[in-house]
């Protein structure tokens, strides 16, 4: 099946200075990162502060350009366009394709508008709608959210974190997209209003036929979701591989170390961690040479520090180790917990 | 720790605590309705819940630090320092001598946020020099020898130097290590910690609460730890209270509640969760309906009575008393429903 | 198909409020600051005399009679008793005799309560044209008899009737600080605007001169202003000569705050939204960043006022800015310059309470609309 969208060494370098004539000072927010995403799938990119997978995001939906490399779109029926390339006029037509969906459920609507013209905005800029049709159009996506019709003449203000991000899903959907990026959907959101917002992704994928690219740092909810993980470090893709796979036997050391660090809802499995996890995240300014994991990394030679691993095929997995091969690391699923089920209080 | 005849009494008990905020132009918000808490030294309670339901404002309410506008309306809270009389830190004046001799001394707090509780403009090791001058009269020299090793113990690479940087010069895990080590400067009986790991990434949280699990047991101090994030809960907690909307709806061992939660608000929660679990065992989530009202529209009664699956006629009107299941109590009208009626005739 | 369909916030009296603009909401919030509503009250009542200034004022500016030097205030009364001891409801003032005083050898006026001048209202005038457009031949109060003195705050050294002059210039004073704050905007507004939304070059550039004039002392650059100015200029000509110097340094603070303003709205997510919706430049200006900051920018502009009309006072008071003819505030205080003048006609101190009253109720107003602007402020 061919790819729906896919980014071939794209990197972003991002250069400033300080002050006027401080010296210029650049940072490699992604670097050399491939990936595709196939249609209907949920690919999910995780990582931590700095890890770029932010950028990506951003690079793909064209919100900044990339320094170098490219992202094509394959629409089905159509020849694949090269989004990289376009400017802004002719990217315009695209942007009814791929959409995003913010973090912020507070800042990603404009306070000054109300829900309708909120949702009804993309509708207007593309001309592909308007009186009762542009009504109705708005109307039936924001009831697919599960905002009432009747709300549609309230301001944000009015709404809480969940319902906010369901107006802003209900913006990206209003245009029948094919691909859409969720940069951190659910973060903000308390936990049981992330699950309704999770499971209402889910619902509107199999009913509008969509692709996700699921931006998060939550492990347990790209679990959750995902079809296919990827994940970056310091701007790199260091393992691309099936959720089941990555969770059950991760390649790549940094994969294991997330893993383990994730805190998992069942004090029965508290153990004492190996002290798998070293050091911090260094400055992305002052990225090391070699593999950029290998400051932290408890399995890390000379060769590391030396030469970059690329991304290549492991078993499933693609993975950017020179070790991938030989490392046995531990997975997240051994003691898999019950699912919960309660006694009726 | 000197262990004192008293040991089994509680560190601290929160008795039946209202707070309230007001405001010069609504009605009071009663943020906090009623919390019952008991913390025995040397363990640590969990406060766990979604925003606004209380939690930082309990805890912040013992040490006194919410805004002027708070006010506790009713209740104690008992702190017993090993070997001294217990104090109702509800009944002190916010800028009384007793209070500061607690602040710092007795109870020491971090935050989310160590930039908020750090200051910009004096280097970190000043400012734990300080704490231990002000609180044990140490010399400066033997001061900043404290200092030093406090930063080494709290896993601060390169103490001697770190000790001469300014808070915006570490990043965001040394410093919540730096505020650690400023809250052990004074080996406090008890650490309050506000959602210390939640701006952390994941890797650095997971050291954090691995570093404060080891302080624990070295320093013998008790901990009353908020967050809303379950998973930590089961990491690091004794034991558990659960709180929706200012109410505490169960608490207990957590062992106990997380195999078997008995309040409808803990289970939902609980089910709400994703689960690291193959595909095949994946359950869809089942997500608590609706969100959380307003403290003003709290019901009379158990203040889940809007959202809860199982409420039923007297939910909404009384309040549900604390009833023990198994190893732990939770406040729900279904566990008392055969009692309520053998006791009310009405 | 969503199983969690909300049911919630559907509580009736909330929906009223949620169906709120956020210009509502401001003005909530603005209502409840006190001072600033009372402010609001005594702003709009200064603009009303500014705007009807030849219909309030019961003479010309600089209608004299030098039979009536230096007169005292009068006063005004309201109820009056009549031969039969029976109180009427009737304003007068009273006449003037004057006096000479023995050791000083100088004539003074004091008020004769033997005298009396009934007050009427919209009485004949000579014809006028109201804001110099609408011709009229009424004016708000003033004595029947034509020869009898008015002077209820009292006359300056040419028999001038101070509160006619103070009417007429609160309306210079105003609207040189309301144009004065216009013209800042203008300029503000595109130079901040272009500055906080490109960046780049452009707006460091403008950061600097921004800077630079800022930098400038500006009681000395006014006065250098003022003087270059042609002597032989008419005074409409000064008057539109002086607000312009005034806005020269003006609006580099309304171009900070718009900018300022720019550069936060810029990276909001919405704003990113809208262009990731495919808006353009100009519709994501107009329709999603200015509705964001006009609030700011009104009350960032009436927080300005204050400085234009104090400016203004400042220039015109050393001699440098506005000339004769015109009335303004600083003018009639350039009058009470001497301690002899003060030590015999306080009154002439009046229009600096003028300015006192104004500047105060506008700082209170522009802070009121400031607070009600951020929604994070409270």
């Amino acid at each position: 099946m061919t790819a729906l969208l896919s980014v071939e060494n794209v990197s972003k370098t991002f250069s400033f200075r300080s002050g006027w004539f401080g010296p210029l000072t650049t940072l490699d927010a992604l670097c050399d990162v491939t990936l595709s995403v196939a249609p209907g799938e949920t690919l999910a990119v995780v990582g931590e502060s700095g890890c770029g997978k932010t950028t990506l995001g951003r690079s793909i939906v064209r919100a900044q350009p990339v320094t170098a490399g490219k992202v094509t779109y394959r629409p089905p029926g159509h020849d694949p366009v090269e989004l990289t390339a376009l400017d802004k006029r002719t990217m315009k037509p695209w942007r009814r394709d791929i959409r995003m969906i913010f973090q912020d459920p507070m800042s990603s609507l404009n306070p000054h508008m109300r829900v309708f013209d909120i949702v009804a905005e993309p509708l207007r800029i593309h001309r592909l709608a308007k009186g009762h049709e542009l009504e109705e159009r708005v109307a039936s996506v924001l009831e697919k959210v599960g905002i009432p019709s009747d709300a549609m003449g309230r301001y944000p203000h009015a709404f809480s974190g969940g319902q906010r991000q369901r107006i802003g899903i209900a913006r990206a959907l209003v245009l029948d997209p094919k691909l859409v990026i969720a940069d951190e959907a659910v973060s903000a959101l308390d936990v049981s209003i992330q699950a309704q917002v999770l499971n209402l992704l889910e619902d509107l994928k199999d009913e509008f036929g969509l692709t996700y690219i699921f931006i998060s740092h939550d492990l347990g909810v790209v679990n959750y979701i995902a079809d296919r993980v990827v994940v970056m470090y310091l701007g790199h893709v260091v393992e691309n591989a099936p959720t089941e796979a990555l969770f059950e036997r991760p390649r790549h050391p940094y994969t294991e170390v997330l893993l383990e660090a994730l805190p998992i809802a069942d004090p029965t499995r508290r153990v004492r961690r190996a002290k798998t996890v070293r050091g911090e995240i260094p400055y992305l300014g002052s990225r090391p040479p070699g593999c950029p994991f290998h400051t932290r990394c408890r399995f890390a030679e000379d060769r590391c520090r030396a030469e970059r691993p690329a991304l290549r095929k492991v078993g499933e997995a693609e993975v950017a180790c020179h070790f991938a091969e030989t490392l046995e690391l531990k997975g997240a699923y051994e003691q898999t917990p019950a699912t919960r089920t309660f006694a009726k209080a | 720790m000197p262990q004192t005849p008293m040991a089994d009494r509680p560190l601290l008990k929160i008795e039946d605590v209202e707070i309230a905020f007001s405001s010069p132009d609504e009605a009071d918000i009663v943020a906090v309705r009623q919390v019952d808490l008991a913390l025995s030294p040397g363990k640590t309670l969990c406060l766990v819940g979604e925003s606004g339901c209380g939690k930082s404002v309990t805890a912040r309410a013992v040490l006194h630090l919410n805004d002027q506008n708070a006010v506790i309306g009713r209740g104690r809270i008992l702190f017993s320092p090993p070997g001294e009389e217990t104090v109702d830190i509800a009944a002190l004046k916010s800028d009384s001598l007793a209070l500061r001799k607690i602040r710092g001394n007795q109870i020491a707090m971090i935050f989310q946020e160590p930039m908020s509780s750090l200051s910009p403009v004096h280097t970190v090791g000043d400012q734990i020099d300080e704490m231990i001058t002000l609180h044990e009269g140490l010399k400066p020299r033997e001061a900043r020898e404290r200092t030093v090793s406090l930063l080494d113990q709290v896993g601060v690479p390169g103490p001697h130097e770190r000790a001469n940087s300014y808070p915006f010069q570490l990043s965001g895990g040394l410093r919540q290590r730096a505020m650690i080590a400023m809250a052990l400067a004074c080996k406090p009986a008890l650490l309050i910690a506000d959602e210390p790991t939640t701006a952390l990434d994941m890797t650095t949280q997971a050291q954090i609460l691995d570093l404060l699990k080891e302080l624990q047991e070295d320093y013998g101090m008790a901990m009353l730890f908020i967050t809303h994030d379950l998973g930590v809960v089961a990491e690091i907690a004794d034991e558990v209270a659960v709180m929706y909307l200012g109410d505490v709806v169960e608490q207990g061992d957590v062992f106990d509640v997380f195999r078997a939660p008995r309040h409808p608000y803990t289970q939902a929660l609980m089910r709400s969760i994703p689960t690291i679990a193959r595909k095949k065992e994946r359950q869809r989530l089942s997500p608590i309906k609706g969100t959380v009202p307003s403290a003003k529209d709290r019901p009379e009664g158990c203040s889940f009575t809007s959202r809860c699956p199982y409420a039923f006629e007297p939910c909404a009107g009384t309040k549900p008393d604390r009833t023990p299941v198994g190893n732990h109590v939770a406040r729900c009208h279904l566990l008392t429903e055969g009692a309520r009626k053998a006791e009310v005739p009405a | 198909m969503t199983a969690e369909a909300l049911t919630e916030d559907t509580a009736p009296p909330e929906i009223k409020r949620s169906q709120e603009s956020q210009a509502a909401l401001m003005w909530r919030r603005f209502r409840q600051h006190r001072l600033a509503v009372w402010s609001l009250w005594i702003v709009g009542l200064f603009y009303f005399i500014a705007l009807f200034a030849e219909f309030l004022a019961p003479f010309e500016p600089s209608a004299y009679n030098p039979r009536y030097t230096y007169a005292a205030p009068q006063g005004i009364h309201f109820t009056d008793r009549d031969e039969e001891g029976n109180w009427t409801f009737r304003p007068f003032v009273y006449g003037y005799k004057s006096e000479i005083d023995p050791a000083a050898l100088r004539r003074t006026f004091v008020v004769d309560r033997d005298v009396k001048h009934p007050i009427n209202f919209f009485v004949e005038a000579e014809p006028y044209r109201l804001l110099g457009i609408i011709p009229m031949d009424v004016k708000l109060f003033g004595t029947t008899e034509r020869r009898a003195p008015l002077y209820i705050l009292g006359a300056d050294r040419l028999g001038r009737d101070l509160l006619s002059r103070l009417i007429h210039g609160t309306r210079i004073s105003l609207s040189i600080g309301l144009i004065g704050v216009v013209l800042s905007l203008v300029f503000g507004v595109i130079i901040g605007g272009f500055s906080g939304y490109y960046g780049g070059w452009f707006d460091s550039v403008v950061q600097r001169v921004i800077e630079f004039i800022r930098s400038l002392p500006t009681i000395p650059l006014w006065l250098g202003l003022a003087a270059a100015l042609p002597r032989d200029w008419s005074s409409l000509q000064t008057y539109f000569a002086i607000t312009v110097i005034l806005s020269l340094v003006g609006w580099t603070e309304l171009a900070r705050v718009v900018r300022g303003r720019f550069l936060a709205l810029r990276t909001e997510d919405f704003v990113t939204a809208a262009r990731l919706d495919g808006a353009s430049d100009w519709r994501v200006i107009t329709r999603h960043m200015v509705p964001n900051f006009m609030s700011h920018i009104i009350a960032a502009a009436t927080l300005a006022i204050p400085g234009m009309i104090l400016a203004e006072t400042a220039l015109s008071f050393l001699g440098l800015g506005l000339q004769a003819p015109i009335v303004s505030w600083g003018t009639l205080l350039q009058e009470a310059q001497n301690i002899r003048t003060l030590a015999s006609a306080p009154w002439l101190l009046l229009p600096g309470v003028a300015v006192v009253v104004a500047i105060l109720a506008l700082n209170f107003l522009g802070d009121g609309l400031r607070d009600a602007a951020d929604p994070y402020g409270r």
